[in-house]
């Protein structure tokens, strides 16, 4: 009697903690929803009232947000954050491998020195360069430029450090001793040997790259001045004042596109994210 | 057999260093020299010492000396105010919600089903662009048309004159303001948390528990005997980054303050919303005389301030764990 009384009460506890988890999980996943729905309404339809049920005036939507409006061009934006993340991370990921590999099959003078300020470097707030960076960016020619968001992702400490740690446990130092001895140049044994070996965790690092890259906002804000140039996320962000601020539908739709690339990673790409950030927490 | 010593090593590390020295390491020194300058981005920086410093702490010690706090120009410690209003309440519902997850997705005995599946889910919101989530949640928001009225007090259309009366509006209110802000950063984190916190509770020896149950412990005394005292470095490791990230935080604050200008968010709102990298962000690109060596200087201070919350917590954490406490 007694045990059975044990299992229904993890029965009932069980049931709670799933609908509990629901319950979070819808929480998780209906802005998105509701952004999509609304996205496909006009914005007549979305001032009577919310509903789960798309509406049909997408294409509508669609023109609104195509149309060069309030100086507004959606498609180039599009563009414009597209060249920069792809750029960014695959610069990002080639030099912090390069680098990685160099500390864990090399020895040099000042190694430590060198690795313990890849590590320190870690923990630096990314804002407090920001006003010496935009200075630079000014003197360097840079300003309104996406190379001046794509340069500063060749150093990326915390990859650097990562991929140091996760080549040291994928790779065997006997591989690149065997190569070594059979006189492959270093940068060959590099790109053939090390460059396959280590490439899941690269893959990990480099989509982390991409959707920090897709992201971010302070950066682009600063450095990029004319609307031709602008990536989404300020592009987006000039919706809240924009002129067509009161077409919820439009904005709505603009939301959605700016973060399907995004859904896409996101959808395919997951686990490498999730088994990226236990990764690093576990290493620390 | 161990590589001799030699300088090709240098030459993987050459790359990296060159980017770091050009695009972060000297902006970092030549925003400190700044800090030190008055400078509107035009003519040359004027070296003017430790003057912006001087300003920010006299100004500390006006507002703790106590006096009538509007009279006092404390722009800078508002805004650090602000950050905190804002990171407090997200990093504790945060903390809360992602121990609570990780106990019951590790508990042996609930075998609980679908964790990846819902450690994907819970995840899923952190991937996506802050700027876009800003603009979805003042939609969602909005005080006339926005979905969250229309759930919970039905279409405006039902109100006197098709609106809604002031109170439903959400974001007029300072306090609610920043509330909001905290809801969306935990909304956005607690998945990265968790997944954080079960690496570290799965890496807790299994013969704790097993000890435990044998000794009949009970799951609560289970959890603050043996799950807490040893996620410890995680733990640490969640608030530290946790706290660098959230005293940063810009973003959403930047969209929700450009949308004051549609009168969805209040004038008390925009003050209370004025993070410190906002206010530095202002004061270099948001005035007609920009005011670059002060906002250099701001961001200095805020660094300090982050290492020195930090280092309290470290010292605050081994203290609690050695027993002093």
């Amino acid at each position: 009697m007694e045990i059975s009384t044990a299992k229904l009460k993890l029965q009932i506890s069980r049931t709670l903690l799933y609908i509990f988890l629901i319950v979070l999980a819808i929480g998780c996943i209906i802005p998105f929803y509701i952004m999509i729905i609304n996205g496909s309404r006009t914005t007549q339809e979305i001032n009577t009232g919310i509903t789960l049920i798309p509406g049909s005036n997408i294409i509508g939507n669609m023109k609104t947000i195509l149309i060069i409006t309030a100086n507004i061009n959606f498609f180039m934006g599009f563009v414009n954050s597209t060249i920069t993340a792809v750029f960014a991370s695959v610069l990002h990921i080639y030099i912090a491998s390069l680098t990685a590999y160099g500390f864990a099959f090399y020895e040099f003078p000042l190694k430590k020195v060198f690795f313990g300020f890849i590590i320190a470097s870690i923990m630096i707030p990314a804002q407090l360069g920001l006003i010496g960076f935009y200075d630079l960016i000014l003197k360097m020619n840079l300003l309104d430029n996406l190379l001046a968001l794509i340069l500063p992702a060749g150093a990326v400490a915390y990859t650097v450090y990562f991929l140091q740690q996760y080549t040291k446990s994928v790779l065997p130092e006997y591989i690149i001793e065997a190569a070594r001895i059979d006189g492959a140049p270093g940068l060959t044994i590099f790109h053939r040997i090390a460059l396959p070996i280590m490439s899941p965790g690269m893959a990990t690092m480099a989509i982390f790259g991409f959707v920090f890259s897709w992201n971010s906002f302070l950066g682009p804000l600063i450095v990029l001045t004319s609307e031709d140039n602008y990536t989404l996320p300020v592009m987006i962000a000039q919706l809240s004042s924009s002129l067509y601020a009161r077409d919820f539908g439009a904005i709505y739709l603009a939301v959605a596109l700016s973060i399907f690339p995004i859904i896409v990673v996101f959808a395919f790409l997951q686990r490498f994210l999730i088994s990226g950030i236990s990764f690093g927490s576990l290493k620390e | 057999m161990k590589v001799k010593r030699n300088y090709t090593g240098l030459l993987f590390i050459l790359p990296f260093f060159i980017f770091y020295i050009t695009f972060h390491l000297y902006p970092i020194i030549y925003t400190f020299f700044l800090s030190l300058t008055k400078w509107d981005g035009f003519a040359d920086p004027e070296f003017i010492g430790f003057h912006h410093y001087a300003r920010i702490f006299t100004e500390l010690g006006a507002r703790l000396a106590g006096a009538d706090k509007l009279d006092i120009p404390g722009e800078f410690w508002l805004s650090f105010i602000n950050t905190w209003r804002i990171w407090l309440p997200n990093i504790t519902m945060q903390l809360v919600i992602s121990l609570f997850l990780g106990v019951i997705f590790t508990n042996t005995r609930l075998k609980m089903r679908g964790v990846g599946f819902f450690r994907a889910i819970f995840y899923f919101p952190n991937l996506v662009t802050a700027a876009s989530v800003g603009i979805l949640a003042l939609v969602l928001l909005d005080w006339q048309y926005g979905a969250i009225n229309q759930i919970l007090h039905g279409p405006s259309s039902n109100f006197p004159g098709g609106m809604y009366p002031p109170e439903f509006h959400i974001l007029m209110n300072p306090i609610r303001a920043q509330f909001v802000i905290s809801i969306i950063q935990t909304w956005q984190w607690f998945g990265v948390t968790m997944i954080l916190l079960m690496a570290g509770m799965q890496g807790i020896p299994k013969t704790y528990y097993e000890a435990a149950d044998l000794d009949g412990a009970s799951a609560t005394q289970t959890f603050f005997k043996i799950t807490l005292p040893l996620l410890m470095p995680v733990f640490t490791f969640v608030i530290i980054t946790s706290l660098i990230g959230g005293m940063q935080i810009f973003d959403i604050p930047y969209v929700f303050l450009r949308g004051t200008m549609q009168g969805q968010v209040g004038g008390e709102t925009s003050r209370a919303l004025t993070t410190t990298v906002y206010y530095m962000y202002a004061q270099a690109f948001g005035l007609s005389q920009p005011n670059f060596g002060y906002a250099a200087a701001v961001s200095y201070m805020l660094f300090i301030l982050i290492a020195i919350f930090s280092i309290l917590y470290i010292k605050m954490i081994t203290r609690v764990s050695r027993g002093e406490v």
